[in-house]
């Protein structure tokens, strides 16, 4: 075959591109990240900023060092772990669900994980030995209860996509519920605490739980790794994959699981995010296509970016303050999820 | 050297689908399966291929029956819709055939391999395309080049042409049945058109209500009175000058 050599150059092209597209959203995120630090409502010169990154604690005043080790360092590392997570927790969840329209919030995950967090504000249950954690491990746990509901109801019948994802939604619903029965019977100052609690925000981050949130990301990549043949093909309909050797349901229920972690790590530490594990996954699948050893890298790079982006946007909006970025991730969110309806699912999806 | 099958039966619920199915596939020429819609032929093809779980025991060459996971690993089954309109590229399908062997990194011999079953589809072309992109009949290509990359001791194709134009039917049984004669492969296909079957298939299968009707060559197998049994239809068999076996049907009952 003559041909073959040709074809075969064409494809390495195509995987080179790919991979170029993937180192320079690297760069872009970095750009991002650094104009992210660099700004805050503190408006300090961005030399001080500089100096406070690259010399000793001595050599800048105390107020600028506490502000961009203990707060913009922190805030910015978690808007990259967080925004990776839900960015590959999407991917994965319209991956093994076959639907462009699944995201961690979507199917409920996050409504459930702020209803733990809300009922944990509520009553003001506390960790007997660090009780900071109290807040997101009650929201790890409504997390991961809504993903042994839509679990159960999935398995009652089979783990198709269809069961899953109908699932997912009554739980979505199921538990936005409870959360208004929860702020309902709250008090005033409360109610407060949980609303900003719902908003999602990166103020509550610290080294600690951007270290936590990131030591799940790395474990659930690892564990990710063997299984991107797998997930590609799952792209070709349970049938096909199956056809080919692939364990479908058993897949789906390990990425489900992985899904959980990822989300639960996310929005323990800051809060409801939406939209990013949603618009994420399609930013990264138009820019390099249906190949999950490009694509899962790519739906962490771009979930980051949009994340950093947001985080940017949030300390623009309101010179002097810091806005949710919960409610920016939203308002950038929804745009885009209308111009996704409006171009339909042949062009990329 | 065969794909021997013997007591497949299949239940869904109260409903029998299949009831006690045997049947043998030798190498070198297609075996085809036609019958009505809805009387089992896609179920035995799933079950086969260990893809949907039934009675009976499945044997290759000889051997002891083979399990489920033992079946799924030695053949292959082509499923007869086009499946979604994903963005993976042709050239990514084809690879996919060879799922087990892929790692973070393709092997350039396999890319190779790859680009010469699209080149022997005339798909090469295509190769860079999404799936998204492609009519239904050229993803059937897509797939049916998948289903050979993969070499599989069996290959079982579920309504092969189904959603093909007269030129890639013809393309498509060609290239299938180059494959089965030069690479010695046991290949089964369910059809419905009949003039394709006898033109095809060295041995047919005629299923009806979930049970083997009749098996054999297809001039023993087409028989107008058969047809009238199982289909339904009055038809007249005919044979062209070139000696080909043409179904025609005339009315239905």
């Amino acid at each position: 075959m003559t041909a073959a050599p040709y074809a075969t150059r064409d494809y390495a092209a195509l995987v080179r591109r790919r991979w170029q597209r993937l180192l320079a959203a690297a760069g872009v995120l970095a750009v991002t990240v650094v104009a992210d630090i660099l700004i805050g409502p503190a408006f300090l010169p961005f030399r001080d900023v500089i100096a406070a990154l690259l010399l000793p604690a001595d050599s800048v005043g105390a107020t600028v060092h506490v502000i961009v080790h203990e707060i913009r360092l922190p805030m910015t590392l978690m808007a990259l772990v967080v925004g990776a997570s839900l960015g590959v927790a999407g991917t994965l969840m319209q991956t093994i669900l076959g639907n462009p329209l699944a995201s961690p919030y979507t199917l409920g995950f996050s409504a459930a994980a702020g209803f733990g967090a809300v009922f944990a504000i509520l009553t003001g249950w506390q960790l007997p030995v660090v009780p900071r954690f109290s807040v997101p491990l009650a929201a790890c746990c409504g997390g991961c209860l809504a993903a042994l509901i839509v679990y159960g109801l999935a398995r009652m019948r089979r783990m198709t996509s269809e069961v899953m994802i109908l699932a997912g939604i009554a739980t979505l619903f199921l538990f936005q519920s409870l959360q208004s029965l929860v702020q309902y019977m709250a008090a005033p100052e409360v109610l407060q605490e949980m609303v900003f609690w719902l908003f999602g925000s990166l103020a509550r981050a610290t080294y600690l739980s951007a270290a936590i949130a990131g030591g799940i990301f790395v474990a659930v990549a690892a564990v990710l790794v063997p299984e991107v043949w797998r997930l590609t093909a799952l792209r070709l309909g349970d049938a096909r994959a199956r056809s080919l050797g692939v364990a479908v349901d058993r897949l789906r229920i390990k990425v489900f699981a992985l899904v959980v972690l990822l989300t639960a790590g996310a929005v323990a530490f800051v809060g409801t995010i939406g939209f990013v594990g949603l618009v994420a996954p399609h930013i990264a699948r138009m820019l390099v296509g249906e190949d999950q050893r490009v694509l899962l890298p790519m739906s962490a790079l771009t979930g980051a970016f949009v994340m950093a982006g947001a985080s940017i946007v949030s300390k623009l909006v309101s010179p002097g303050a810091v806005v949710p970025i919960g409610i920016v991730t939203a308002v950038i969110g929804v745009p885009f999820l209308f111009a996704l309806i409006i171009r339909g699912r042949r062009t990329f999806w | 050297m065969s794909l021997a099958a013997s007591g497949i039966g299949v239940s869904y619920g109260a409903v029998t689908v299949l009831s006690d199915v045997g049947f043998e596939a030798r190498p070198g020429t297609i075996t085809g399966l036609i019958g009505p819609n809805g009387t089992g032929k896609s179920t035995l093809l799933k079950t086969v291929a260990g893809l949907v779980p039934g009675q009976g025991t499945v044997s290759l060459h000889g051997q002891p029956p083979l399990p489920p996971r033992g079946r799924r690993a030695a053949i292959a089954y082509m499923p007869q819709d086009s499946g979604p309109a994903s963005s993976l590229t042709v050239m990514e399908v084809v690879l996919l055939g060879r799922l087990a062997s892929l790692a973070l990194t393709v092997p350039a011999d396999l890319r190779d391999r790859a680009a010469q079953t699209l080149a022997r589809f005339g798909l090469l072309a295509f190769q860079g395309r999404t799936l998204g992109e492609l009519s239904g009949g050229q993803r059937q290509l897509v797939y049916l080049a998948q289903s050979i990359f993969r070499a599989p001791a069996v290959l079982l194709l579920d309504e092969p042409t189904a959603a093909l134009d007269l030129r890639h039917q013809l393309m498509v049984l060609d290239a299938v049945a180059d494959h089965c004669r030069t690479q010695d492969v046991i290949v089964m296909a369910a059809m419905h058109d009949l003039s394709l079957a006898a033109r095809y298939c060295g041995h047919l299968l005629c299923l009806s209500q979930g049970t083997i009707r009749a098996a054999g060559p297809p001039g023993d197998v087409l028989t107008p009175d058969r047809l009238r049994a199982v289909y339904g239809v009055r038809a007249e068999i005919a044979r062209t000058p070139s000696g080909a076996i043409a179904v025609v049907p005339v009315a239905a009952d």
